[in-house]
Order: C-alpha cells, then sequence, then structure tokens
C-alpha cells in the first residue's frame, strides 16, 4: 500500500544507547562526551562514508536551532550545547545525537511513509557500534536507558502524521483512545490540539520491553494504515460537508501566502496546512512536492534567517518569511479551475 | 598513608579528580586500586575512565543515612530517581529493582527483553529462562494438586513461547 507524503510526512526510528559503566547523561565531563563522539564517529566510517562531526556552539546558537527544527537534533541535546554533538550524514536522514539523555542516540528519518528504511538504517548503525563500543546491556532489561520508558529493545518508531480531517471532526481524541488500547501514542507536533499546529501530529509505540524490533515496527506500521484510512474518511467528509465554504477558506489561505506583506510563524503553519489540504483535494496542483514539503521546515524562524544569512528582527523576519513563502510558491503552485 | 578504603593496606596508588567542582582525594592500596579499576589502568581505552568514575562512591563512602535507598555505583537515591523519573547509571536498574519492576511492568507490560543484543543476536534467553523457572514450578504445582495455580502457569508459558514464535 502506498502513503504520500499528504497524510504520513515523515517516518523516523530512534534507538537508544548508552555505554557501559558510564553513569547517564553526560553532565561530568567535556572531555568524556567529545570522546564518545569521535569513537562512534570513527567507528562508522567517519569522512570516509560521508559523515559530518558537529558541535553546536551554544543552545541559541543559528546553526544548531536549524538542525532542531530540521528534527535531526532534540530540544534536549540542543539545551546541552556545547557538551552534545551530532553526526549527520550528507542527505541528513542519519543523526547520531551524543549527550543527550542517553549518550548515544541513532536516529533517521525519512520523507513519506517509510519506517522500514529507517529502521533498517538505525539497526545497521547500531551494529557497527555494538561491535566497537561496550554498551549497557542486561540479558533480562535489554538496553539499560535513562529513562524506564526506553528501556529494552531502546526503540522508538513514529511516523509524522497531517491530519486536518480527524482534527477538525475532533475525532482525534477517540483516535488516541482506540490507539493508547494498542500501546500506541498521538501527541501535537507543535502545542497541543492549538489551530496553529498545524495539525501535525506524532504516532509512536509506547512500548519499548517485551517486544522484538520487529514486532515493534510492525505495530506501529499497522497503526499508521488505520489512522490514514480514518484521516481519509474524515476528509471526504470534511470535503461534502464544507462545500463552498471549505473551498473558500482554502483560496484564502492560499492568497494570504501569496500575497501578504509579513506572516508570523503561527500563521504560515496554520495557511500552509489549509493549502495542503487543499492539493489533496485537487483544489491546485503542486508541481514539486519536495520543494513545498521543504518549506514547512524553511519557513522556520532560525531556518529562515540560515537562507537568507543574517540575524533578523521579528519584524524582518515576518517580511522575508512572506516574500520567501510568496516566491517559493509561485513557482510550484498551479490554480485548478475557479 | 593509609587506604582510605580499607583503612588497613599502605596507599600506593593517588589521585585527585574534580567532580561537580569538588576536588576528591583519593588513596588506595595495590588491592583496593584493582577493585576501583577493574581494567587495569594499561588498557589505552578512555572507557575505563568511567569504569573508575562509576565506582569512585561505591568502596569509599559508606551510605550515610541506610534508611534512604541508594545506589553504590551513582550515589542516586530512590528518592531522587522518583522525583526525575530518569536513572542515574544502569546498576541503579538493580539497585531499585524492587521499587522499579512493578513500575516497568506497568508502563512497558513486561520485564522481560526480547529484542535484539550488542553481539547481534536476538536474544530470548531471558524469556527462556523464565519459561524453564515457570515449568519447574507447574511441576510442583501439579504434584500439590495445585491445579488453579497449575492453569495460571501454564497460561503464562503458553504467552511467552507465542512471543518467541512471532519473532
Ligand atoms: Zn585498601
Ligand atoms: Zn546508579
Amino acid at each position: 500500500m502506498t502513503v504520500n507524503r499528504d497524510i504520513v510526512v515523515s517516518s523516523r526510528v530512534r534507538l537508544a544507547r548508552n555505554i557501559k559503566n558510564l553513569p547517564f547523561g553526560m553532565k561530568f565531563n567535556k572531555l568524556h562526551s567529545d570522546n564518545i563522539a569521535l569513537d562512534v564517529y570513527r567507528n562508522i566510517g567517519g569522512e570516509r562514508t560521508g559523515f559530518g562531526l558537529y558541535k553546536p556552539s551554544s543552545p541559541e546558537s543559528l546553526d544548531g536551532t536549524v538542525l532542531k527544527e530540521k528534527r535531526l537534533i532534540s530540544e534536549d541535546l540542543l539545551s546541552k550545547a556545547p557538551l552534545a554533538s551530532v553526526i549527520l550524514n550528507e542527505s541528513e536522514t542519519v543523526s547520531i545525537m551524543i549527550g543527550e539523555e542517553d549518550h548515544i542516540r541513532i536516529q533517521s528519518i525519512e520523507p513519506g511513509f517509510n519506517l522500514n528504511k529507517s529502521f533498517i538504517a538505525t539497526d545497521k548503525i547500531d551494529n557497527i557500534i555494538a561491535k566497537n563500543i561496550p554498551l549497557s546491556f542486561s540479558e533480562k532489561l535489554g538496553y539499560l536507558t535513562a529513562c524506564p520508558t526506553n528501556l529494552g529493545t531502546g526503540l522508538r518508531v513514529s511516523a509524522m502524521m497531517f491530519l486536518p480531517g480527524l482534527s477538525i471532526y475532533n475525532s482525534l481524541e477517540e483516535c488516541v483512545q482506540a490507539m493508547s488500547r494498542l500501546n500506541m501514542a498521538i501527541r501535537g507536533v507543535y502545542g497541543e490540539g492549538s489551530d496553529s499546529s498545524g495539525y501535525l501530529y506524532q504516532l509512536s509505540n509506547q512500548r519499548t520491553l517485551g517486544l522484538s524490533e520487529e514486532a515493534i515496527l510492525e505495530a506501529v506500521i499497522s497503526s499508521v494504515l488505520k489512522i490514514v484510512e480514518a484521516e481519509k474518511q474524515a476528509r471526504e467528509v470534511l470535503l461534502n460537508e464544507g462545500g463552498a465554504t471549505l473551498k473558500d477558506k482554502i483560496r484564502r489561505a492560499l492568497g494570504t501566502l501569496l500575497y501578504a506583506h509579513k506572516i508570523e510563524s503561527a500563521e504560515f503553519n496554520t495557511t500552509m496546512a489549509l493549502v495542503k489540504l487543499g492539493a489533496y483535494y485537487g483544489f491546485f496542483d503542486i508541481l514539486d512536492s519536495n520543494k513545498f514539503e521543504k518549506l514547512f521546515i524553511e519557513a522556520q524562524p532560525a531556518s529562515l534567517q540560515s537562507i537568507c544569512k543574517k540575524k533578523l528582527s521579528q519584524q524582518d523576519r515576518d517580511i522575508f518569511r512572506a516574500k520567501y513563502v510568496s516566491d517559493v510558491l509561485n513557482s510550484i503552485i498551479q490554480i485548478n479551475g475557479v | 598513608m593509609l587506604c582510605d578504603n580499607c583503612k588497613n593496606e599502605k596507599a600506593s596508588f593517588h589521585s585527585a579528580k574534580s567532580i561537580n567542582g569538588i576536588m576528591k582525594e583519593r588513596n588506595l592500596c595495590a588491592s583496593c586500586q584493582a577493585k576501583v579499576f577493574p581494567f587495569g589502568t594499561q588498557m589505552g581505552s578512555f572507557y575505563d575512565i568511567f569504569a573508575d568514575f562509576t565506582n569512585f562512591s561505591s568502596p569509599l563512602e559508606p551510605a550515610i543515612r541506610k534508611e534512604i535507598k541508594k545506589c553504590s555505583n551513582c550515589t542516586r537515591t530512590i528518592l531522587e530517581v522518583e522525583k526525575s523519573g530518569t536513572l542515574g547509571c544502569p546498576n541503579c536498574y538493580e539497585a531499585f529493582s524492587e521499587n522499579l519492576m512493578p513500575m516497568i511492568l506497568r508502563v512497558q507490560n513486561s520485564t522481560i527483553h526480547r529484542g535484539k543484543s550488542p553481539n547481534g543476536q536476538q536474544i530470548n534467553s531471558a524469556a527462556n529462562l523464565e519459561i524453564s523457572r515457570l515449568k519447574k514450578e507447574l511441576i510442583k504445582a501439579v504434584d500439590d494438586e495445585n491445579f488453579d495455580e497449575a492453569s495460571i502457569i501454564k497460561s503464562k508459558i503458553v504467552e511467552l513461547e507465542r512471543g518467541l514464535k512471532t519473532e
């Protein structure tokens, strides 16, 4: 079954690992965290295999915040700068965070619904690390992690889902409950349930212990497919009931993105979400869906400043955002009919 | 100078290091040093520094307050673990096993790992161990003609075995 990015935005798999005998966390010594980062980097082949080792200079650093907006590093890792490091591959699909809550977090993000590919990528790196670096492991409890919620496999499989249909129909609460019976969690990506969330949700496994990696992966995949089906139905109903009002709202959202002089982050998220929904309904064609999806990240505050290569005040940022978004959309969107 | 740890032998190993800004000095005899540095100092890997660090407090600082459970490896107390929700070190899992296991069972619905291991193999040894333990219990329950309990044990075994097969 193929599901494209109009419902499952991206797939992510993360493995938590810790070094044998070493206390969790990385508070105690910069030298140690740097040594671990270098050791992991060397073992996975370093530059030769196209990986780079980065260290955000501070929690406020632009480069670090850009990586966070791209979800290549976590908030927690960034807050630990300059102690923490991240190892990234060239295509920015794999990131290995050193110095998070757990010493090593191997993460792979793939666009769309591709959890298998993400899993294979993290598993491969884990095997290399395990061969060369002593890891904290117990026969009974598996990989020992700082928090017992990651214990065992240390595996978190998650899909970022775009769910405007279910959100607008207030059916998400039901989904959350149904999913929690399957030991799956659904969380809002930006602020819980608010309109500015852009209808983005993260579905992931809750249990990490007592199941094999493959069983966890399969359970998440089948849960994602259930939510995809529910979302498709909700979008049908929304279209039938919404009629001209819905179409008007969506086209006004596109109007805002194309013609506004300045636009804030929250308004961007809401209007882009509606435009994305409009494209799903065929109100307009998106000629380059990669460019379109990339825009969601590019329009975030730090990424914008990195694109325009200078620090911007809030107002200048909102003006630059409006201009940038309008230019990109103009080049890739084709409006159908009236 | 006498060894800090056993207070018996003459100290032959001296070191000082700063932990959280507080200088700690150590003077150990050869046999206590071997305990603190299980891999020796000649391994040339920086990982044995960690072994040193994590064992730092264990032989040297007797638990000050006996009534508060404390991890001998990282000195974190059960109160700190409960407050933060995170553990201090891998050894905390053993040190606070009594408190953690019911919580782990509640969150994870299991206390037995069934995934891969660092040597690359899927390990089920923990599950297999549990199955053989339950089988012994089953035999005993049947011998005692305790059939209700036997049937509970049997269903546990079936579930565990099913878990092994689905892998
Ligand atoms: Zn001694
Ligand atoms: Zn501990």
